[in-house]
């Protein structure tokens, strides 16, 4: 799991009932927080790469933004939004929440207001393949890893297979493509014409995966059970928490498909999972995973994604939503939360931050977070000795 | 003793009167917590002053309508408030002193607003 790198310091401070909090927007080097007079939100979730854009307004009165109007080569700049605690006069500690280019420029009367683009938007500017000349990997069987990485190079980031990789967090990269590598989970595809960031998002579904984008980078994550001790933010530090309990989110009957013929335009494997304690229950749920961009090239795989969704989803699992402070500053899509709620008797509950609204402006901010997949996913589809794999291992 | 510069040249000094209000406002984000904790996010705050003055001539009370009209870069300095050299602006709304003391015709009274150019936090 990643996190900001923050200080000890940092940590203790974002907790108090009245930190210093610091706020900084950067246009290239130069700093114009003085001129904000209205600081941006920031959403981030797990299974839904996209670029963001931000708007944020800056005072004008001095014409000190007129650099765009004279100058439309202005806007290809790189700006920073950033955010963390003030601890002296001279001494800060920030962490990177945005980081994007100017997309439009307005000046209603004496402000400027911008309108920035995530960085990744380069991912969903680029497509892959087309009708005329698709990109064929259907010949061989390629590892989920090694599929991501094209795409992100594809995308138009750093192809750099190491730490120093300005645009990809390589060590959630290794770490997310061994466990698919580990259990020999492949995949092939064939791009007409897609954009990057919905490949990604499509490998994303495929895998069950967090791909998403914070501290500037392309972030990986296949949650399971976590590994650190869950954060607590203090004491029922939360403005509101609501939970809720949704009947329509249940999986409980799931077909996967695999081994898609692109030429004749089908899929050779059906794989099926089901829970027949939750069917009883609450019924049937049926979901169909059918991708002819990307797919798993054998049964063991697609049985692993329909037993994955079936478990995670079976029953419909509490969701909390909380407004909070600055406590969750410094937190990220997969990290751990302990959580609270009153009027239920729940008191540091464990669960994972899926999504969360940082507000700039007023610091009171949204965390969705659930334990769904916050535990060890159990199955028996081993491609060599499991007994559960209709197609290598059949029974009878 | 209060004093509204832009150089050491071209200045204008005052007697504040009682009435003489400092009250800077504050940036802030606040709320209560179900449990009833105070969170405050404190993200600026800044000189702001309202200062009544009376008996001031003619010539000095144009000086600041120009300084006004025009938003100068001042600074000001304040042994009450022990203030020194204060980067700010008149935010007056309209001319600070323009009201005649009676009963003179070449005097006049009304109350200056600056406020500080940057804050504090």
């Amino acid at each position: 799991m990643t996190a900001y790198t923050v200080s000890s310091g940092f940590l203790a401070e974002v907790v108090k009932t009245s930190p210093n909090i610091a706020r900084k927007f950067t246009i290239g080097t130069s700093d114009y927080s003085a001129f904000v007079t209205k600081w941006p939100t920031v959403n981030r979730k797990w299974n839904f790469i996209k670029p963001q854009d931000v708007s944020i307004t800056l005072a004008n009165q001095g014409q000190d933004f007129n650099f765009f109007q004279t100058d439309v080569h202005n806007m290809a700049v790189d700006c920073k939004i950033e955010a963390g605690i003030q601890f002296s006069t001279s001494s800060q500690e920030l962490i990177e929440l945005f980081k994007g280019r100017v997309g439009r420029v307005t000046y209603p009367n004496a402000f400027c207001t911008l309108k920035i683009y995530d960085s990744i938007r380069v991912l969903s500017d680029r497509y892959i393949g087309d009708n005329t000349a698709p990109i064929d990997f259907t010949n061989s069987e390629y590892s989920v890893g090694c599929m991501a990485w094209y795409i992100l190079i594809q995308g138009g980031l750093e192809d750099v297979r190491s730490t120093s990789n300005v645009d990809i967090d390589y060590p959630s990269f290794l770490e997310w493509s061994s466990i698919f590598s580990a259990d020999n989970i492949n995949v092939k595809a064939y791009f007409q014409g897609i954009r990057a960031t919905e490949a990604l998002r499509k490998l994303g579904r495929l895998t069950q995966s967090s791909i998403t984008y914070e501290n500037g980078k392309v972030i990986f994550n296949r949650f399971s059970t976590s590994s650190v001790a869950a954060f607590d933010p203090g004491d029922f530090p939360e403005i509101a928490s609501t939970l809720s309990l949704d009947e329509r989110k249940i999986i409980n009957n799931a077909n996967v498909n695999a081994d898609y013929d692109v030429n004749s335009k089908y899929f050779r494997i059906v794989v099926n999972a089901k829970n027949n304690s939750s069917i009883n229950s609450f019924n049937l749920h049926s979901t169909v995973e059918k991708d002819s961009s990307i797919w798993y090239t054998n049964s063991v795989s697609a049985l692993n994604l329909a037993q994955r969704l079936v478990d995670v989803n079976k029953i419909p699992f509490p969701s909390h939503d909380i407004k909070i402070g600055a406590q969750v500053l410094a937190k990220q899509v997969g990290e751990t939360i302990l959580v609270n709620n009153d009027v239920l008797n729940l008191t540091k509950e464990n669960v994972r931050i899926m999504s969360y609204s940082i507000n700039l402006e007023t610091m009171q901010n949204k965390v969705q977070a659930d334990a769904s997949q916050l535990r060890t996913f159990f199955t028996l589809d081993d491609p060599t000795n499991g007994l559960l794999d209709q197609v290598y291992n059949p029974l009878g | 003793m209060a004093i509204l510069w832009v150089d050491s040249t071209t200045n204008v000094s005052f007697d504040p009167l009682p009435g003489y209000v400092r009250n800077d406002p504050v940036k802030v984000s606040e709320f209560t917590t179900k449990k009833g904790v105070l969170y405050s996010y404190a993200f600026a705050a800044f000189i702001k002053l309202k200062i009544p003055v009376e008996f001031m001539t003619n010539s000095d009370a144009n000086v600041l309508t120009t300084w006004c009209s025009n938003r100068t870069d001042l600074f000001y300095t304040d042994s009450l408030q022990n203030i020194t050299a204060q980067p700010v602006r008149i935010t007056n709304k309209k001319a600070p002193v323009y009201t005649p003391q009676k009963p003179y015709t070449n005097l006049y009274k009304g109350t200056i607003e600056i406020q500080a150019t940057s804050g504090y936090i």
